[in-house]
């Protein structure tokens, strides 16, 4: 029988708990905070978290015939959930007809930094993670986020642990976690490269077990081998 | 959606007809969590989705949750009778590779794999 660690949802929603899983222990933000991937996954975030919360659903749909099928995305209760992240997600897809999760993908990331932003606000407001700011220099403002009694961010990573190296069948929310955290580079803020390597077969079998979360995913190595295209294209021309 | 559940020795036969969506899955998480919980430890809960005709998004979330609650109580979860519509979907959401239930082309092979009469 499985440890009971991994039983119950958190009482902390998604993109909080990827925010406060790249924090490292100095307060800081991990730097893969303002890769695409990250913020593509700080939205794919919220819209798993609206599916959870009811807000949302989600099928696979035939959208170019003949082409593999993919996610799609609807409104079912526009009510706010009460997470500025989050209502700022379902107020935007509210307003748009049924689209494709990579659509939305796509179009929300540009609003990833506020998202990232609402999200730290509302972890300062629980309590969850404190604000530092200093000056550098008289001039240069730099801002720590220091944990606070860090039960939140230990319960996550103990989670985590649980899943990958104890055998637990994952929650939907912890599904989901694992997969945009190893999409993001969270993962590898606390686990080695060994350690990650190892771990890939059971990361690829228990993460993203969600249509949308897949979808994101997609979309996400989709994004990075476009840049790595157009990179090899610059080079090229440079070399050439 | 239509759920019927019959009891055998060891088995709990759930049959879902129908579509789960979202609405669908409220029901269906309530009533299967109940049944799986009522049914005796080592148990195996066995969904007939030979009638099932639609899964949202809502209705993987279902599943995955009876599979993590089935696993915490030392139950065990199989699906059987798949159509290929919701097979699609179970594949593209990597729950049919990720070992979290086991998936039988008949009721009655997960009968058989369950040891049930």
């Amino acid at each position: 029988m499985a440890s009971n660690l991994t039983d119950k949802t958190p009482d902390i929603s998604l993109i909080e708990e990827l925010c406060l899983l790249a924090i490292d222990d100095n307060g800081v933000i991990s730097p893969v905070t303002s890769d695409a991937a990250f913020g593509m996954s700080i939205v794919g975030a919220c819209l798993v978290e609206l599916c959870l919360r009811g807000r949302l659903d989600a099928e696979l749909r035939e959208i170019v015939p003949g082409a593999p099928p993919r996610a799609v995305v609807w409104v079912i209760d526009r009510s706010p959930v009460g997470e500025p992240a989050l209502d700022y997600v379902l107020s935007e897809i509210a307003a748009a007809d049924v689209t494709p999760v990579v659509d939305w993908t796509y179009r929300l990331v540009s609003a990833a930094p506020n998202l990232l932003g609402m999200a730290l606000q509302r972890l300062q407001a629980r309590g969850i993670i404190a604000l530092q700011e200093k000056l550098i220099l008289w001039v240069l403002k730099s801002r720590r986020y220091p944990v606070i009694d860090g039960r939140e961010l230990r319960e996550a990573k103990l989670r985590i642990v649980d899943i990958l190296i104890g055998n637990s069948v994952p929650t939907p929310h912890d599904s989901v976690l694992i997969g945009l955290a190893q999409t993001s580079g969270v993962l590898a803020q606390f686990f080695s490269e060994g350690e990650l390597r190892r771990l890939r077969p059971k990361i690829d079998e228990v993460s993203s077990l969600d249509i949308v979360a897949k979808e994101v995913d997609w979309a996400i190595g989709d994004e990075i081998r476009r840049r790595a295209q157009a990179l090899a294209l610059a080079a090229g021309a440079y070399i050439g | 959606m239509d759920i019927s559940i019959e009891q055998r020795v060891g088995v709990e036969l759930v049959r879902i007809e129908g579509k789960l969506d979202f609405q669908a899955s409220i029901e269906a998480t309530e009533k299967l969590m109940a049944a799986l919980q009522s049914s005796p430890p080592g148990a195996t809960m066995i969904i007939d989705a030979s009638a099932l005709s639609y899964v949202s998004s809502a209705g993987l979330r279902t599943l995955l949750t009876l599979a993590k609650s089935a696993q915490t109580s030392g139950r065990s979860l199989a699906v059987a009778a798949v159509q290929p519509s919701v097979q699609q979907v179970l594949d593209i959401s990597g729950l049919t590779k990720a070992n979290i239930f086991t998936l039988h082309p008949t009721v009655d092979a997960a009968l058989q794999a369950a040891g049930a009469p």
